[in-house]
Parts: structure tokens; C-alpha cells; sequence
């Protein structure tokens, strides 16, 4: 296994007093599609912001680490960040219709990277820009080119995205959320093409989703936030084939999947709010939602220990003297 | 056979833009859409986006304007240029939780004005009514004074079913209510209406453009494209078995949650962009994309005439002009699909 | 997001409102008379501390500028006041409507918005308050006159803005009425906006009626008003400079207070609809 292209270590953001992420530690290999999988509230937008410096006001990193090919990135400076953003890291965000500037044209767009940091000059940007929007399948790209994004369809407009993201050649790609706004069988078409561009670039990927099904198709490896706390992280077939969160379990079988009819799912819980044991300062964070839960779990917070199938889990009772 | 609950003939639905110089632009969202939802049950409408869906749902409340066709109510014909004439009953759910709920109101207002306007119960009892509805969607009565800022998307949702439920409707319309949830609260949301609806008898019309969501809750399922239906059937048979070839390059469409199937399945991907509703054409709305009709050398049939709904088994309707005699692995023995039943072994 | 400290200079600002509105209501009662009696001996004294009625000095007619500007803050701010309201319920109303009905309707009224827009509104002031004689109810309603366009657009566009909620939908198809639509949904949702801009216009207002009053058809004696003072100084601005400064003191004073008071205000209504601690994760 190679070295890793992206390495965070225990990464923590605060905003307005509380850590929105809780000591975050991941890494990604040339060639890896690493999942950061999370509902609304878990930090992982935040995560992938702060990779680039991209924060907005307010939340601020106040520990931990993020090195990129080795260098650290929370000490560079705007200078270095910039060079690295855009070329050496590629971007690509959930809303293709606000990612795009809806006053320039795509080529631009899409050469914008190699323009700017390897001083390409526009003609041979426009060729190099209808020849990547070709290959992320967008027909006619002579064309389309030329056209302005509102001119294209939201599939299309994501492809544009994908091109532009990955002009420049980078090494590891970010991709916030990137088929959440577009039709499924658009998604389908845009998860080909992510697949197919990771294996001939061997490129590495962080792919943010809350889309388990997303997930499992493009991911090697997964972490699994809730509230800014990794509760899992490993292998996808490890936390796919035995998950050992409560966590994990709960968003698998929430999933709703085409095997169950109007008879149900076997969703636990009844209609209404789950119980509410005491969610204190301590304790683990995932105890006013957990079918396991027991007094240990608000007592102290467990820490990631090591599974038998190879991941990572955050939980007493799954654990190997636990209680499931 | 009982009169269905709901019925929907012939829906068409016309947007006009006005452009600069006099002309203007026609957009068919919904180009005759007929269907019945017999009493007490669900039936799932899915589609992507530019399906029309949503515009047929919202036609049906009185939001938005037909061209042409009709919706009848337990047989009779109702009148449906009005939004709000049968309120008390057919009523919506709406799918955005952000805006779904007045954010100056508080809860117990949003409940209460329903209740006084339709006369349900004494000014006097609205607050006790109101703590009913809250406990059926499962919130306590502190939930009353509370404004939605302090609600959570899934409580909003509640609310907003607690609402509609306020003045007893028969039929419940809900345009993608989980759509904009989280998944793990999705899940109860959904067992929240499933349950409301063996306790009090409703007919729901659910509308989402997930598969799986819908196969979950539905007894029958559409699936439009494009202003039509293309394949309407009992869930179970639209679910295990599609015919159209847009059904299946949906649910084939649909990742599923566990690396070793979703690598390793066959994928129908459809080549292409959904063509501008603008533009459209004589024949098949699906013509362009369809991998049947690429696989058949695009047919004239499809390109010059637009396939009709027909049935093709007791419970399963299809808008093709081709209709596979076997799904089960071996070579597909296409047949033209005309008037009669099934040709299927 | 950083919520807005409740920083020195908001607890200024409303601190001198509070003072203002203080001095409006019993301004009147507690003015000794012998301040607002003529004495010409004391005419055009410079503020001295000899005795309080002569603090800020007294204007050509020998009377005490401080109880002058004292009583004059009611007839000011009814003044003021008086043409925010009229013009808030006028334009926000209209403007309400006009958002909420059809294009057509919208159309037509906002034509006639963009009529009243381009009228000149010195010129209509004076037309109208020579026709009309002034008074304090002339100018209120020739203020409100050229102010309640600008309520109306911003209640349109507010109103427009609103319309696109779903809980608008959820009202029609639950069977409220349009007017119970307007008033239960648009309204209390476009309030705030209004607010900020009348508190800002509250300052614009006060300067407007001293204008008025400078050129001599707006508040006439024996009405006081602080522009109506600051008309009296202008003769003597060089001799006893006192008698215009203080009052455009005061009313400088006011417009600060309430430009700082609507800016906490616009921050406050920003804040108010997000969920607390709502920040994209």
C-alpha cells in the first residue's frame, strides 16, 4: 500500500464554543475511494472545506493535523493553498447549477486550472477544454464549450464540473455531495464516469455522501460520522458486510430498498421519538438514538477500537466484552 | 368493484410562458394521465425530474390549472380550479420542511386555524384536539408553543401531517415528504404515515422520485416520464417485474447499500440527457434514450407513434409498442404489443 | 454565525431614543412657563450656567432654547411618527396586495407606484401646504406622500418572496381564504424588513419636516417643532450661532440613534429565521 496522498489526524472544528468535528482521522492512498459518510449535522462538509481552506465564518480548526503528499496544509499559506487548490486538489460541489459561474461559458470553466497555474494560453485551453468535456461524455463538446451552464442540463452541468475539477491533473479529487441533486438515472451515468476516471487516473478520491448506496459502489473505505465523532471507519465490505455501530446498522437498514413491499421494513422504533436517556457531556454521542444503549454508554464515551472483521468502531456494545 | 377513492382522467396540464414580442411558449407537463386509487390504499407516483408529477399533484388540489381531463372524488367529478374546495377532503403534504411551516407561527397556531376554519371542534377544545394530532405523529404537547426554528426537519414534517390531519381529510397527497430528510429519519417518517393510515382508513397519493421509497409504501405504483405514464401496475409486479424499458433502467438505476452486489450487478445506463419538454416529439416520449429502441435499430413505430397504456396482465399496464415474452435471463422474445392480454408463458 | 454583540453604541442609541420618546410625552408638562415666556432683555444670550432655563441660551425672543427644544420634540416626533405609520400601512398594504394578485394587477399597481415615485416632492409639498395651509396634519400626509412608495416596493418584494414558501400552498389547499393568506402568511413575514427600513426612515422624516420648516410651510409657531427652531436661527447664525447648532444637535442626534437602532434591527430579523446554530455540515 502505497504511501497516502491525504492524511488527517485527529482533526477538530469549533464553531460558536462546541467541536463540530470531534477529532477526525482518516487517509487515502493513490487509487482510493475513501466514503465520508454522514447525515445533516455531522461535519463532513465542514471536513472537506477545511482540507483546502475553504471555511466559511465561524467554524475555525483548532487541532489536529492535514498533510497532503507529506506537507502539511493547515500551515500553509494562502499563497500555497492556492497553487494546491485547483491543481494539485480537485473540487467538485453538490449543486452543479451554483458551482458553475453562470456569466462565463464552460471552456473557460473547465481550463480555468491549467490556464491559470500553468499559464496555458486560451486557444489551446479551449482545445484542451472541449477534449476533457468529451471525455466525461458530453456530446457534441465542440459545442458545448461554448455554452453557457445554464444552456446545459444539471447532468451535463456536473460533468462540466467533473472535467474542470479533474483539468489540471490532480491527485486527489473531492467530491462534496456530487450526484445528490441530479436525477437517479442521472446519478447512475455520473457514478460510471467518477468510477472509470478513478481507475484510469488512479486517482484518490474523498467522496462525501449521506447516500449509502452511493457509497457502496465507489467506495474501498469508509468513515462514518455523526455528530463530528467517527463512530466507524474501515474497509467498505468490513462496515458493509458486519457493521459494528449501532450507527452504521441503523443507516443500513433505514435504506430504503427495492426487497421490501408495504409490509415494512424492519426499522426498529416505534412512530414516535425514541426514548431520550440522558445525553450528557459525556458519553457515547449516538445514546438518545441507539437501540443498545445501556447506563456505561452515557457514563464514558468508548474509544475506537480495532474489529474483528478489520474496521474501526466506536461502541461498548459491539465491542469484545460488550453486550452484542 | 368499488368506486375508487380517487380518480384521475385524461389530466393534461399546460404551462404558457409569455415571450417578448407576442409569442408565446407551450410546455406539456402532463400529457393525459389517467389512474384510480381505490379506497384505504397507496399509490406511489414516481418519476424524475420534468415527469410531471408534481404538476399532476398539484392539479389535483386546485394549485395548478388542467387544460384538460378531470379528477373525481367516490365517483362524482369534482371541481378542481380552486385550491382549498375540498379541503377538508383531500389535503397535502408538501416536501420542503424549511418552508413548509409559517416560520412566525407556532405550531399550535398552524393546528389551530384549521380546526376553527373547518369547524371540527369548539374554539375551546382546540387545544386539547391539537395535543391529539401532535401525539399521532408522535410529538408532546410542549411542541405546541414552539415556532419551527426550533424544530428539527423531521419534526417540521410531522407537524406539517398533524396539520393537514386537522380537518380529517379521506386522502392524503404527499409530494416527496422524505425526499429532503435524512435517511435514518426518512425511515420513520414513512412508518409514521404507513401507521396513520391503517388507523384512520386514508388514501394516500405518494409521490416521490425514489424507487425504493415508493416500492416500500405503495400498493400500486406509476412511473411517469415525461408527462406520461409509462408503466402502472401493482407494486409488487412494477417492482420485480418491469416491462417498460425506462421502468427498469430506474430501478436498475438505484445503488444498493452493499459493495458486493452493487459492483458486481448487471446496470442499464441510459445514454443521454431527458430531451427539453419544449420540443416535443410525434412518437414515443422515451424514444431517444430507450435502450430497447437502440437495440432494435430505433423502429419507426417508436419515432412516429406514441405507444398507448395497455394493459398486459390483470394488474400491470404498459405504454410500449414492444412487450417482452421472458424476463428471466434468456433472449427476450419481443413481440408487438397490441390490444390483448399477456403473451407472457 | 457570529450573532451581533449588543455593542456601547446600540445601548447609546436606544438609550437616546428612550430619552427622546421621554421628553415627547411629558416634555410639555414639566417645562416651566416662565422658560417659554418672552423677555427680551434676555434676547439672544449665549448658554450660560447662571440658571438651567439657560443652559444651551435662548433664541431672539428671549426664550430658553432648552425648553424650546424640549416641547418641541412632540410636535417632531408626532410628526415623524404620524407619517411612518400612515405610510408604512398605506405602502405596506398595497404593496402586499400588489405581490400577492395576479401579474396583471401587480403590473398596474406598480405602475402607479412608479408614478408616485417620480412626482417632485418639494414641489407637491409646497403646492399642497399652500393650498391647504400648514398644519401638523398637512404635513404629515404631504410626507407620507412621498414616502409610502418605497414601503410598498419593499412590501412587494417581500410578499414575492414569501409566495414561493410551501406553507403558502399548504394555506390555500387547507382552505384559507386569500386575504386570511395575506394576513396570517405575508404579513407577519414581511414586518420585519418594514420595520428596518422605518426606523431608518424615522431620521429621514425629521430632517424632511425641518426642511419644510426652514422654507416656512411646515410647522408654524405658536407650534414648536426642532426645525422650526433651526428656521428661527438661520438669521442669527453668526450673532448666537446656539440657536440653530443645538437643535440640529438634536436632531442629528436622533438620526444617528435611529440609523444605529435599524441596523441592530436588520441584524436581529437576519438572524431570527435560521435555526439556532444552523451552519452547512
Amino acid at each position: 500500500m502505497s504511501d497516502p496522498i491525504l492524511a488527517i489526524e485527529n482533526l477538530v472544528i469549533e464553531a460558536g464554543g462546541t467541536r463540530v468535528v470531534d477529532e477526525l482521522s482518516l487517509s487515502i492512498s493513490p487509487g482510493e475511494v475513501h466514503g465520508l459518510v454522514g447525515e445533516s449535522g455531522s461535519g463532513k462538509s465542514l471536513t472537506a472545506a477545511s482540507i483546502v481552506g475553504l471555511l466559511p465564518l465561524g467554524p475555525k480548526v483548532t487541532g489536529g493535523e492535514i498533510s497532503f503528499s507529506g506537507r502539511s496544509l493547515l500551515a500553509a499559506d494562502d499563497d500555497e493553498l492556492r497553487l494546491v487548490r485547483g491543481s494539485k486538489i480537485g473540487f467538485v460541489f453538490q449543486d452543479p447549477s451554483s458551482s458553475l459561474n453562470p456569466t462565463k461559458r464552460i471552456w473557460p470553466q473547465v481550463a480555468e486550472s491549467p490556464m491559470i497555474h500553468k499559464g496555458i494560453p486560451a486557444k489551446q485551453g479551449r482545445a484542451l477544454a472541449t477534449d476533457l468535456l468529451g471525455k466525461v461524455g458530453v456530446p457534441s463538446p465542440e459545442m458545448r464549450s461554448g455554452s453557457y451552464p445554464h444552456q446545459l442540463s444539471g447532468g451535463m452541468r456536473q460533468r462540466a464540473a467533473i472535467a474542470a475539477a479533474l483539468s489540471s491533473e490532480p491527485r486527489l479529487l473531492i467530491a462534496d455531495e456530487p450526484t445528490t441533486a441530479l436525477d437517479v438515472t442521472v446519478q447512475a451515468q455520473i457514478l460510471d464516469l467518477l468510477d472509470d476516471k478513478v481507475r484510469t487516473h488512479h486517482l484518490a478520491v474523498l467522496l462525501i455522501t449521506h447516500d449509502l448506496g452511493v457509497a457502496a459502489r465507489l467506495c474501498d473505505s469508509l468513515t462514518i460520522l455523526y455528530r463530528g465523532r467517527v463512530l466507524e471507519s474501515g474497509p467498505a465490505e468490513a462496515v458493509f458486510g458486519n457493521p459494528q455501530s449501532p450507527y452504521t446498522r441503523m443507516l443500513l437498514s433505514a435504506v430504503p430498498t427495492l426487497d421490501d413491499t408495504a409490509s415494512g421494513s424492519e426499522t426498529s422504533g416505534d412512530r414516535g421519538l425514541s426514548r431520550v436517556p440522558q445525553v450528557g457531556p459525556t458519553g457515547c454521542r449516538f445514546s438518545a438514538r441507539c437501540e443498545f444503549w445501556r447506563d456505561a454508554c452515557s457514563a464514558d464515551e468508548p474509544t475506537l477500537t480495532i474489529r474483528a472483521s478489520g474496521q474501526l468502531a466506536r461502541c461498548f456494545a459491539t465491542d469484545q466484552e460488550g453486550w452484542v | 368493484m368499488a368506486v375508487p377513492r380517487l380518480e384521475v382522467n385524461n389530466v393534461v396540464i399546460d404551462y404558457t410562458t409569455r415571450l417578448p414580442g407576442g409569442r408565446s411558449r407551450n410546455l406539456r407537463a402532463v400529457d393525459g394521465v389517467s389512474f384510480s386509487i381505490p379506497k384505504g390504499t397507496t399509490f406511489g407516483l414516481v418519476g424524475e425530474s420534468g415527469s410531471g408529477k408534481s404538476s399532476l399533484a398539484r392539479a389535483i388540489v386546485g394549485l395548478v390549472a388542467m387544460s384538460e381531463g378531470s379528477v373525481a372524488l367516490d365517483g362524482k367529478a369534482i371541481d378542481a380550479s380552486k385550491p382549498g374546495k375540498y379541503a377538508s377532503r383531500i389535503q397535502m403534504i408538501f416536501q420542503d420542511p424549511l418552508s413548509s411551516l409559517n416560520p412566525k407561527s407556532t405550531v399550535f397556531k398552524a393546528i389551530r386555524i384549521p380546526l376553527l376554519l373547518h369547524g371540527i371542534c369548539a374554539p375551546d377544545e382546540t387545544r386539547s384536539r391539537s395535543t391529539e394530532l401532535l401525539t399521532a405523529v408522535g410529538l408532546d404537547e410542549s411542541f405546541l408553543d414552539r415556532v419551527p426554528r426550533e424544530l428539527s426537519g423531521g419534526q417540521r414534517q410531522r407537524v406539517g401531517i398533524a396539520r393537514a390531519l386537522a380537518v380529517e381529510p379521506e386522502i392524503l397527497i404527499c409530494d416527496e415528504p422524505v425526499s429532503a430528510l435524512d435517511v435514518s429519519i426518512q425511515a420513520e417518517v414513512l412508518q409514521l404515515l404507513q401507521a396513520l393510515q391503517t388507523e384512520r382508513g386514508l388514501t394516500y397519493l405518494f409521490i416521490a422520485h425514489d424507487l425504493a421509497v415508493v416500492a416500500g409504501v405503495s400498493d400500486q405504483i406509476g412511473v411517469m416520464y415525461l408527462g406520461s405514464l409509462a408503466e402502472v401496475g401493482s407494486a409488487g409486479r412494477i417492482v420485480r417485474q418491469p416491462r417498460h424499458p425506462y421502468s427498469r433502467a430506474l430501478l436498475s438505476a438505484q445503488p444498493v447499500p452493499d459493495p458486493l452486489v452493487e459492483r458486481s450487478r448487471d446496470r442499464i445506463v441510459l445514454h443521454g440527457d431527458p430531451p427539453s419538454p419544449y420540443e416535443k416529439q410525434l412518437g414515443c416520449p422515451f424514444q431517444s434514450r430507450c435502450p430497447l429502441s437502440k437495440q432494435l435499430d430505433s423502429p419507426r413505430i417508436c419515432i412516429e407513434e406514441r405507444p398507448r397504456l395497455i394493459d398486459v396482465h390483470q394488474s400491470q399496464a404498459l405504454a410500449c409498442h414492444f412487450v417482452d415474452g421472458d424476463l428471466a435471463g434468456t433472449d427476450a422474445v419481443l413481440e408487438p404489443n397490441r390490444d390483448h392480454q399477456t403473451k407472457e408463458k | 454565525m457570529p450573532t451581533r454583540r449588543f455593542s456601547m453604541t446600540t445601548y447609546l442609541a436606544f438609550g437616546f431614543m428612550l430619552l427622546v420618546f421621554v421628553m415627547a410625552v411629558i416634555g410639555p408638562l414639566i417645562v416651566p412657563e416662565s422658560w417659554l415666556a418672552q423677555d427680551l432683555r434676555l434676547r439672544n444670550s449665549p448658554p450660560s450656567s447662571a440658571s438651567m432655563s439657560l443652559w444651551l441660551g435662548t433664541d431672539s425672543l428671549g426664550r430658553s432654547l432648552l425648553g424650546r427644544i424640549i416641547i418641541g420634540t412632540r410636535t417632531t416626533m408626532v410628526i415623524a411618527i404620524g407619517v411612518l405609520v400612515v405610510s408604512t400601512a398605506f405602502g405596506g398594504a398595497l404593496g402586499v396586495f400588489s405581490g400577492g394578485a395576479s401579474r396583471r394587477v401587480d403590473d398596474l399597481v406598480m405602475r402607479v407606484v412608479d408614478i408616485a415615485t417620480s412626482f417632485p416632492a418639494l414641489l407637491l409639498a409646497i403646492v399642497f401646504l399652500y393650498v391647504f395651509g400648514s398644519s401638523q396634519y398637512g404635513v404629515i400626509i404631504v410626507l407620507a406622500l412621498t414616502r409610502w412608495p418605497v414601503f410598498a416596493r419593499l412590501a412587494r418584494a417581500e410578499t414575492l418572496r414569501v409566495r414561493e414558501y410551501e406553507f403558502v400552498k399548504a394555506y390555500r389547499v387547507l382552505g384559507y381564504s386569500r386575504l386570511r393568506v395575506a394576513l396570517e402568511g405575508f404579513i407577519p413575514n414581511v414586518a420585519q424588513p418594514i420595520v428596518v427600513l422605518a426606523i431608518l426612515t424615522l431620521g429621514q422624516t425629521i430632517l424632511a419636516e425641518s426642511a419644510l420648516s426652514f422654507l416656512g410651510i411646515g410647522v408654524q409657531a405658536p407650534e414648536v417643532s426642532w426645525g422650526l427652531l433651526v428656521a428661527e436661527g438661520r438669521s442669527y447664525f453668526r450673532s448666537a450661532w446656539w440657536i440653530i447648532v443645538f437643535p440640529g444637535l438634536m436632531i442629528l442626534a436622533t438620526v444617528l440613534s435611529a440609523t444605529y437602532l435599524s441596523d441592530y434591527a436588520h441584524h436581529r430579523a437576519k438572524n431570527s429565521n435560521l435555526t439556532p446554530g444552523e451552519i452547512h455540515v
